[in-house]
């Protein structure tokens, strides 16, 4: 569904996600892997507890198991890793926000760092005392930032950009209009929801700070009121996130399930109807109601979305499943009021 | 979902909206669990009387598409999910139909007859 708009061919797509995969995150995985597999295979030959801190006037004042900081390490890039790779899956959200690529690079600079940092101090350790280092490795540590520094900015330009056909689509691509016949009548009307990991715990803040707000409350204490505010305010967000669109011969309407807020273009103020990719995030900076510089957005997923351009004042913009078929009769509508006059 | 009226077709209008929403269906457009408009909103859009839009929902409720709840409004039932599925196997039997030279209204009174059989 909305291919074309929403994110080109499938076969785009996992072409895009192979390459965050395998390009962007999976070195530096690598990297602290073979680092940690590496210091393991040198733990026989290395005293029981390696020098690992330095102090001020650069003299060890810190010992511990080689295996350690290698194994924090590779947790941390695995973790960062893992972020990149869930935060750019969909490449509208690669296309419209850098926030997969700094991660990438991150993880790249850090895999770096952390395993020339790791090698080249316990190198000289091997088969000796502690009295090997015990004055701070100034070598690894400037190899380290080098090094780090240097995979940083390669793993930037690993990672994949998101889609070009994705970037183009930003400020809505026109759509036909549906085939109307003269005197035809016609609606369109959908819903449209947030995804339920926001829904979940949305609704966990509001349940919990009622609970909160009673128990201090029964506990006799007058201020507990002041708790509901919070409350009052999860509410209202929670009031944004789920919403129903309707487009007819009058206009077109997008209310709150609850009936507020809502918004009413009448068809004679509605300029254009267009679709584009949204990525809530890279777009509108979050979820929910959004107020961006040019346009008001109702911002629930990644993905399709319509965007309805007013005569006067700012355009609104809804994601929504089926979008460009609602476009495509929204533009049927306009067409047909256009004849009519 | 996207349904259309056109009062100078032939067909009575609430035929046409019972028709556009099996379409919606069969399209994917609407799965079970999926909420019909309420029938005031929905004539109001298509400037036809609310009468007609019941009539049509009461046609969807007799074939099992949709349940009609008090305060719930129209909602798809999981006969929605088999009348898609059902709607692959049509494609191979209408153009056998239409190789054959048979129209419309006899492939479907072949079919009317399998059923009462």
């Amino acid at each position: 569904m909305n291919a074309r708009i929403a994110v080109a061919s499938p076969a785009g797509v996992r072409r895009y996600r192979s390459r965050l995969v395998v390009l962007g995150a999976l070195p530096p995985v690598l990297l602290v892997l073979g680092a940690l597999a590496v210091v393991i295979a040198w733990t026989p030959s290395l005293p029981a507890e390696v020098a690992q801190h330095w102090n001020a006037a650069g003299r060890a004042d810190g010992y511990g198991p080689a295996w350690a900081p290698a194994l924090v390490g590779a947790a941390v890039v695995l973790i960062v890793a893992a972020g990149a790779v869930a935060s750019g899956w969909s490449p509208i959200d690669a296309a419209r926000s850098r926030g997969a690529r700094v991660l990438l690079a991150s993880a790249w600079g850090v895999s770096g760092l952390l395993s020339i940092l790791q090698l080249g101090t316990l190198a000289p350790q091997l088969g000796g005392g502690v009295d090997a280092v015990q004055t701070l490795p100034v070598g690894a540590l400037i190899g380290g930032f080098v090094g780090g520094l240097l995979l940083a900015v390669i793993g930037w330009f690993a990672a994949p950009r998101g889609l070009e056909q994705v970037q183009a689509g930003a400020d809505g691509d026109t759509v036909p209009a549906v085939s109307l016949a003269p005197g035809q009548r016609a609606v369109w009307a959908g819903s449209t929801h947030a995804p339920l990991w926001l829904i979940v715990a949305l609704t966990a803040a509001v349940v919990g700070m009622l609970v909160f707000a009673l128990a201090v409350a029964a506990s006799g204490d007058a201020t507990a009121f002041a708790l509901l505010l919070p409350g009052v305010v999860l509410a209202a967000a929670l009031s944004t996130l789920f919403w129903r669109v309707r487009i007819d011969s009058r206009g077109v309407l997008v209310r709150s399930f609850l009936g507020a807020p809502r918004y009413w273009i009448p068809l004679s103020e509605l300029d254009d109807v267009k679709v584009l990719p949204v990525s809530p995030v890279g777009d509108f900076g979050g979820w929910g109601l959004r107020f961006g510089p040019r346009r008001t957005g109702v911002v629930l997923h990644t993905g399709p979305g319509l965007q309805f351009e007013r005569t006067t004042g700012r355009a609104l913009v809804v994601t929504i499943d089926d979008a460009e078929r609602a476009a495509g009769v929204g533009r049927a509508l306009l067409a047909q009021a256009q004849t009519a006059k | 979902m996207f349904l259309t009226v056109d009062p100078s077709s032939p067909t009575p209008l609430f035929q046409q909206l019972a028709d556009g929403v099996r379409a919606e269906v069969i399209r994917g457009a609407l799965r079970p669990g999926s909420r019909l408009p309420s029938a005031k909103e929905l004539a109001e859009s298509l400037e036809i009387n609310v009468h007609t839009v019941l009539k049509a929902y009461a046609v969807l409720r007799d074939e099992g598409l949709v349940d009609l709840r008090r305060g719930r409004g129209a909602v798809l039932t999981a006969q929605a999910s088999s009348l898609g599925d059902l709607s692959l196997d049509l494609p191979r039997l209408v153009a056998r139909a239409r190789a054959a030279g048979v129209g419309p209204a006899a492939l479907v009174a072949l079919i009317k007859e399998e059923y009462s059989r």
